[in-house]
């Protein structure tokens, strides 16, 4: 099991992470939405711990617990006084082979489930448009699946089924501990060995092969029309390298790219789109750099003023970039960007949580801690030929358009 | 198990310096040089309360203006200036007040309380920028038509506070928006953005000197103005039940009662009951809809302590056939918990989350400087932490059942509905 450790100081407070390797993108055919039912049934309890009693005994000192599933890593972290980091580990190690899970539990934490997708999804025309826009872009691809899964595909999720996958997944050959905060690396280290070195080695996890989609040639879009929609949007992805597939210097690039275009409110479509041409009231590019082993996202996405439809805006998307190909970008906004992409760094290490999200989901999606120790250096040579490089990825026939439009009453 | 915890100082107010800038700022600074940035918050008190009755969202205009330019900079020019620097300036809204965040390196420490003092005295308040700004406030209202979250928390505030600025949604709506004059944004600027009404929080790598120089620059130019003050006023529409019918497959709940004020001798009582009513996963409420019935997802109340009133509020979501059941089992536990108060044990894991988690919630700059920003806001001294973390041990079975029978009364709700609930 790799073990990174982060030391914060300044208060005597740690917050410890188990990352497992594995999401919704590993859930089998016909069972999406399997790594997150699991996420939630890993709260259900042990021989040793059951239900409810270590977050009884974690909540009894202010201690704080979640978790969270992502297309390719699965995390559990608790934010404790840092006298109870052993406490912690002591039970991640239980819970990692021991988990029983009860028919009647895991039928109702099923309703559960089916709640929580009508608040992302089913009653959020915005969140069905979003999943049936990813599953567009890479439709043989799973992480194009929404990570919650299909509704119907959950109502069929059985105990076994979560059994089966927990006993594939969750290994300590398979995990990853970060432990950010007021401790000791050596003194981690010793207590690492100690706890989780005596849960049994389990193998290797078994290598995963995902179909993968033909490049693109074809441009597509997915338009919902609701009566419940009361304010129009587009939604356009492009598929695009993660950092650890992508060409030296490509994702850098990428993430630049972003900034430029859609950052902040100086960037090239907000001045564009929302203060020159006023076809839109918001704008927005990111690339999900962070969140994939394979092919990564980058969405450009926007809310259309009064009288523009999301298809007018959607050209409109097209013609700023296609203007940008010819006269590249200015100096001194890359200059901007950089340095604004390098303080971020700097900002965010302000807080134990986000470095050691930004640590456990880099280590999770195929970086190493190389990788993460020259970003600032690469982001600061990221050449205007690579931008345009990056520029390219994003031509209209690669990508998915997503139209969310209001229906009138009838 | 249950592990008794005693309250351990915060030593917040030792570490805290109090200082009074050559130009009269007050400000609470924590220096720590362990990262060479500072971070600064600071908040005007009235906020969205100063809003017009007819013009709500005013101070949120107001606040998305405030960089939009400056002085000579138009809009760009000034977020370019921000951005050449690494600064980060952002404004929002409170209930009670328009709160400011400044992150900067502490080598851009100059620059970047010269930007913020430009934008607080000489925000542009330019045509264009005031169409730019409503027009996007205008796109969220429309949005929040439309989804359960905003739409249930509108029509309880509008049906629980209907003659108070609480009752009127801070970001306006289409009504109130198109109304916003720049007059009135002038005329909201010069009453609000005041040093009376004007709190900071600092943390970071800046000594009490060098703070007090740089406040100047940002602040030391605002007129002194008056304090501004919430009218008080307290939650109405008990026993009632607001449904707005949205075409969707869930129905979302917002529900509450009067809260407990700060000042109160129950209130660190009333903080225990609510902690254990809904304040988190181990709650009874949690337990009841969620772990035992698979009724929702979210489930949560809070005690919201607000200057004009204070309200404990809870929040869920259910499919649109299993309201009816959702809200018997809320109301039943209210009941329950108002006629029988808590257990021992219910207590003591309440306090210890209560006395743990106000120290480990403080775990970065911003968040200490918030909650710097937020003591002095709401008018506690540097002690109130550990005054009232002691008062939160001290809380025995019988203050429980005191504070949840005043707390709860007879169990009656006002009850706010965004879906299409079946039966209601």
């Amino acid at each position: 099991m790799q073990v990174v450790v982060i030391p914060d100081r300044r208060s005597p407070i740690v917050t410890h992470m188990i990352w497992y390797r594995n999401g919704s993108t590993d859930d089998p055919p016909g069972k999406s939405g399997l790594a997150h039912f699991l996420e939630h049934l890993m709260f259900k309890g042990t021989a040793d711990y059951p239900a409810g009693r270590f977050s009884a005994l974690l909540a009894s000192v202010g201690g704080e617990e979640n978790a969270f599933t992502g297309w390719d890593f699965t995390a559990y972290h608790q934010r404790v006084p840092n006298e109870y980091l052993s406490t912690c580990m002591t039970y991640e190690a239980d819970r990692m082979r021991n988990l029983a899970l009860d028919e009647a539990v895991v039928a109702t934490e099923r309703e559960v489930i089916l709640e929580e997708r009508s608040m992302v999804a089913d009653a959020n025309p915005a969140g069905l448009l979003g999943e049936a826009v990813a599953v567009a872009a890479i439709p043989a691809h799973p992480a194009g699946r929404p990570i919650i899964g299909w509704r119907h595909e959950i109502e069929g999720l059985t105990r076994a089924d979560a059994l089966a996958y927990y006993r594939r997944f969750y290994t300590p050959e398979n995990a990853l501990l970060v432990v950010a905060g007021d401790a000791e690396p050596e003194a981690v280290h010793d207590l690492a060995a100690r706890i989780y070195g005596a849960v049994p080695a389990a193998g290797s996890t078994d290598e995963r092969r995902h179909p993968q989609d033909p490049p693109s040639r074809v441009h597509r879009q997915i338009t919902l029309t609701d009566a419940t929609v009361s304010e129009p949007q587009l939604t356009r992805l492009q598929m695009v390298p993660s950092p650890g597939t992508a060409v030296p210097g490509e994702a850098e690039a990428l993430e630049l790219l972003a900034f430029l275009l859609g950052g902040d409110e100086t960037s090239i479509l907000y001045t564009r789109l929302v203060v020159e041409l006023a076809c839109a009231t918001r704008v927005q590019a990111s690339y999900w750099s962070a969140y994939f082993r394979g092919p990564a996202r980058f969405y450009i996405q926007g809310i259309p003023a009064p009288g523009t439809t999301p298809r007018d805006l959607d050209r409109s998307v097209d013609a700023v970039l296609a203007d940008l190909r010819e006269s590249g970008f200015e100096a001194s906004a890359i200059a901007r960007a950089k340095t604004q992409l390098v303080a971020s760094a700097l900002y965010a290490r302000d807080s134990q949580v986000s470095l050691a999200n930004w640590y456990g989901m880099a280590l999770c999606c195929g970086l190493g801690l190389d990788d993460l120790a020259t970003w600032e250096a690469r982001i600061e040579a990221v050449t205007a030929e690579a931008l345009l490089r990056a520029l390219s990825l994003l031509a209209r026939e690669r990508g998915v358009s997503g139209h969310l439009i209001r229906s009138e009453a009838a | 198990m249950t592990i008794h915890v005693a309250p351990t100082p915060t030593a917040l107010a030792d570490r805290v310096h109090r200082l009074r800038s050559p130009g009269g700022i007050e400000a609470w600074l924590i220096e720590d040089h362990t990262l060479p940035i500072l971070s600064m918050q600071f908040g005007f008190r009235g906020g969205p309360t100063l809003d017009a009755a007819d013009r709500a969202g005013s101070a949120r205009m107001l606040a998305d203006l405030l960089t939009e330019g400056a002085g000579p900079m138009d809009a760009g020019a000034f977020r370019r200036a921000l951005g050449d620097r690494a600064i980060r300036l952002s404004f929002s809204i409170w209930t009670d007040s328009l709160r400011g965040e400044l992150k900067t390196l502490a080598r851009e420490a100059a620059a970047a309380f010269d930007l913020l003092g430009l934008a607080l005295r000489a925000p542009r308040l330019a045509p264009d920028d005031l169409v730019r700004v409503r027009s996007a406030l205008e796109s969220d209202a429309r949005a929040g038509l439309s989804r359960p979250d905003p739409v249930a928390s509108r029509s309880f505030a509008a049906r629980g506070f209907p003659v108070h600025p609480y009752g009127r949604p801070v970001g306006g709506d289409l009504d109130s928006l198109p109304r916003i004059s720049h007059g009135d944004l002038a005329a909201l600027h010069e009453r609000m953005l005041t040093r009376a009404n004007l709190r900071v929080g600092v943390v970071g790598a800046i000594g009490p000197e060098a703070l007090g120089i740089a406040l100047d620059r940002a602040f030391a130019e605002l007129p002194g103005g008056a304090m501004a003050a919430t009218p008080l006023t307290g939650l109405q529409g008990l026993g009632e039940r607001v449904v707005t019918r949205l075409g969707l497959p869930q129905s979302t709940i917002r529900f509450g009662r009067p809260g407990i004020p700060r000042q109160d001798p129950d209130f660190a009582a009333a903080t225990v009951v609510n902690q254990c009513l809904g304040g988190d996963m181990s709650s009874r409420l949690f337990r009841e809809v969620r772990e035992k019935r698979g009724l929702c997802y979210a489930m949560r109340t809070g005690l919201h302590v607000a200057e004009g009133a204070c309200t404990l509020v809870g929040m869920t979501a259910t499919r649109n056939d299993r309201v009816g059941e959702t809200l018997r089992v809320i109301e039943d536990e209210l009941l329950r918990l108002s006629t029988d108060g808590l257990g021992q044990d219910e207590i003591d894991r309440a306090k210890g989350y209560l006395l743990g988690s106000s120290k480990l919630r403080l775990d970065s700059s911003s968040a200490i400087a918030a909650l710097l920003l937020a003591l002095q806001l709401d008018g506690c001294g540097l002690d109130w932490l550990d005054t009232h973390n002691r008062r939160i041990a001290a809380v025995t079975p019988e203050d429980g059942r005191r504070a949840a029978a005043r707390l709860l009364g007879d169990g009656r709700l006002l009850i706010a509905i965004a879906g299409d609930p079946v039966g209601s």
